[in-house]
């Protein structure tokens, strides 16, 4: 799981080439959006087509749902973890 | 003008009771319902005893309830784009709408009646939007509701012809914006469509449609991402995608034509000016709505007679064009506005709220169009913003800067990229340019690049050099060599992207160039991760052989002995 957890890191960075931010810099537990990270609806958008591409997975239908698994990296990594197809 | 104007959309007091208005979550809404919400809310707007209510509401269907409702109390709306702390500081009025802290969030189905068919108020001033002005202010915007039933009139001559009546209207953009208001709802509740009600905020919720016929409103933002999409599909026919906010790349527009079998409409229009003119890709060339008239001031810029104004007079823009043998075409804006992902954006008001900061002494910001477009800022440093700087190491600073913004300054519009200088770049004539803030970002650019494997200790990487030429500037002007520091200052970068390196960069040893790198080398850099020695092997290679390797190592170190990098 510290492995999935690690790629999602480098995967946020890479895919929202995030500048001065390390791996070691992205706190697991806090929030991805507003407060944390402070990633912005675009960076959401651009997420959402990253774990597209890199694990199968589409984006739930309901809106809450997908807040929760954007709450923090180990809410994202436990929802790829369950859901991915490659 | 007819009376008609002045009365409601026809469908709401004409269609059947059982015909559909709203889709919310596939479960229909008919007009007999919609009627009675309205009904309901109005009941509970008119206890609100405000002359002005501000609507703020993330779902299409409540929103237009609230609207309809106070439409038909003669209350104003104002719709607020979002719910920030200074936004509700600036905007003190009533909030309705199922937000925290409203002072209305629902209206009561007990007051669910029957539906007075009463004209509109004559004098309800209707509705008000909020723009970036250039001053940096947000403009004020009345509409009167005839204006959005003129605009919806025109949009359905225009295109509803290929239309059927069992059409439904669906979005990815917000409804409370002057794009989303008339497209998402009032057209199609003015020409009796069905509307989906909830967004569809990301581009693969879009294959979660039922089958049957759909005209989608949509911008680039979303349409570029549906275009990167690896597979989709949807079992929903899409007449028409219209899009709005910003330029349509005309790749974007062929993948998501074919993608969606769909033909794709790009809008151009401003809140001020609601629709102007449209163009039908691939190549169509833009068409004003029936009464528009377009020309161009001695700057070069649009300026505009539209039936949509309200009034006779001359609308001024700052979005220069030229118009030639082919039509009109877009060319930029002339003020300090960005568009950053279809928002307008005043600079000057983000360098305001900065220079407020204490720890700001001067501060100059400017859009950067690359994969995606953002806001990046030149700052000088006050003695405060120094220590501070020092004190927490520049990652976790511009954090919190972006922080300190958060309030007042819409998201996207924050700063993503900083530079701490010790003067702002200044030209011969004494005035700061946006290339010259741009040029400070494009130089520590890393190259694109690829992944061919990653594990949790090993990572190989493809860089494309060739798209990266800045790095070769006067290294050498005859021979473009990548030079070694370069080279290092990548593989470090990379490597702090790929591993959970705790701790600062301390040294380097076994550094070893072997063969130099040139443009068109295709190379790949390995990085190798012990997390036991706090080290990272980096090599670039090509068919040619290694060209360099080296080996850079970490110690922790406490935050305040950081070094600024």
């Amino acid at each position: 799981m510290t492995d999935l957890i690690d790629e999602i890191k480098t995967l946020i960075i890479e895919t929202l080439n995030l500048e001065d931010v390390t791996v070691a810099d992205i706190d697991t537990d806090a929030p991805l959006f507003v407060e944390g990270l402070g990633l912005d609806s675009i960076d959401a958008l651009e997420l959402g087509v990253a774990l597209h591409k890199r694990y199968g997975l589409t984006l739930s239908d309901e809106a809450e749902e997908t807040k929760e698994h954007f709450a923090s990296v180990r809410h994202l990594a436990d929802f790829v973890a369950a859901h991915r197809n490659r | 003008m007819s009376d008609s104007f002045f009365s409601l959309p026809p469908p709401l007091l004409s269609a059947p009771s059982d015909a559909i208005a709203f889709y919310r979550n596939t479960a229909p809404i008919t007009y007999v319902m919609l009627r009675a919400d309205i009904a309901a809310a109005r009941q509970a707007l008119a206890r609100l005893d405000a002359p002005e209510v501000v609507l703020h509401d993330g779902e299409a269907y409540v929103f237009l309830v609230w609207l309809m409702a106070c439409w038909m109390n003669g209350q104003t709306a104002l719709l607020a784009a979002d719910d920030l702390p200074a936004t509700r500081a600036h905007l003190q009025y009533p909030w309705v709408g199922r937000c925290e802290g409203n002072a209305l969030t629902v209206w009561s189905n007990d007051e669910r009646k029957a539906f007075p068919g009463s004209p509109l108020p004559f004098d309800c001033p209707g509705m008000v939007v909020f723009t970036s002005g250039s001053s940096g202010m947000p403009n004020r915007i009345f509409k009167k509701p005839e204006l959005l039933y003129r605009e919806a009139e025109l949009l359905q001559q225009a295109f509803g012809s290929a239309f059927p009546p069992d059409t439904r209207f669906v979005g990815t953009v917000p409804h409370q914006h002057m794009f989303g208001l008339p497209y998402r709802l009032i057209w199609p509740l003015w020409a009796g469509y069905p509307i989906i009600s909830e967004p569809f905020r990301y581009p693969e919720e879009l294959g979660r449609l039922t089958a049957g016929a759909h005209v989608l409103i949509s911008s680039p933002p979303t349409l570029k991402r549906l275009a990167q999409l690896e597979t989709f599909s949807s079992p929903a026919t899409f007449l028409a995608t219209f899009s709005a906010g910003s330029p349509l790349d005309g790749s974007v527009a062929a993948a998501c034509a074919a993608r969606l079998s769909t033909k794709m409409i790009e809008n151009y229009g401003s809140s001020e000016t609601a629709s102007v003119m449209q163009r039908i890709f691939p190549d169509g060339a833009w068409k004003e709505l029936p009464g528009v008239t377009l020309a161009l001031n001695e700057c070069g810029c649009l300026k505009m007679r539209s039936p949509l104004l309200g009034t006779d007079d001359w609308f001024q823009t700052q979005d220069t064009a030229v118009c030639d043998e082919n039509g009109w075409r877009l060319t930029g804006r002339a003020d300090r506005v960005a568009k950053i992902e279809g928002r307008r954006i005043a600079l000057d008001a983000i360098e305001t709220v900065l220079l407020a900061l204490p720890e700001v002494a001067e501060a100059r910001v400017a859009p950067l169009y690359r994969e995606r477009d953002e806001i990046v800022a030149a700052v000088v440093l006050s003695d405060i913003g120094c220590a501070q700087l020092q004190a927490l190491g520049k990652s976790r600073f511009d954090r919190k800067m972006r922080q300190s913004l958060s309030t007042t300054i819409d998201r996207v519009a924050l700063p993503r990229r900083w530079r701490y200088l010790s003067t702002l770049p200044y030209n011969a004539m004494g005035k700061i340019m946006s290339a010259d803030i741009v040029r400070l970002f494009e130089r520590q650019a890393l190259p694109p690049r690829a992944a061919i494997s990653r594990s949790a200790q090993e990572v190989v990487l493809t860089l494309a050099l060739r798209d990266c030429l800045y790095a070769f500037d006067g290294h050498f002007p005859e021979l473009p060599i990548l030079p070694g520091v370069i080279q290092i200052d990548w593989a470090l970068r990379l490597a702090q992207r790929c591993f959970p390196i705790e701790g600062r960069f301390s040294g380097l040893r076994q550094l070893r160039f072997q063969r130099i790198l040139r443009p068109d080398d295709e190379v790949t850099l390995t990085l190798r991760f012990s997390p036991e020695k706090k080290e990272v092997r980096f090599s670039y290679a090509s068919k040619w052989g290694e060209h360099s390797q080296g080996c850079a190592f970490f110690t922790n170190a406490t935050a305040a002995s950081e070094a600024i990098r």
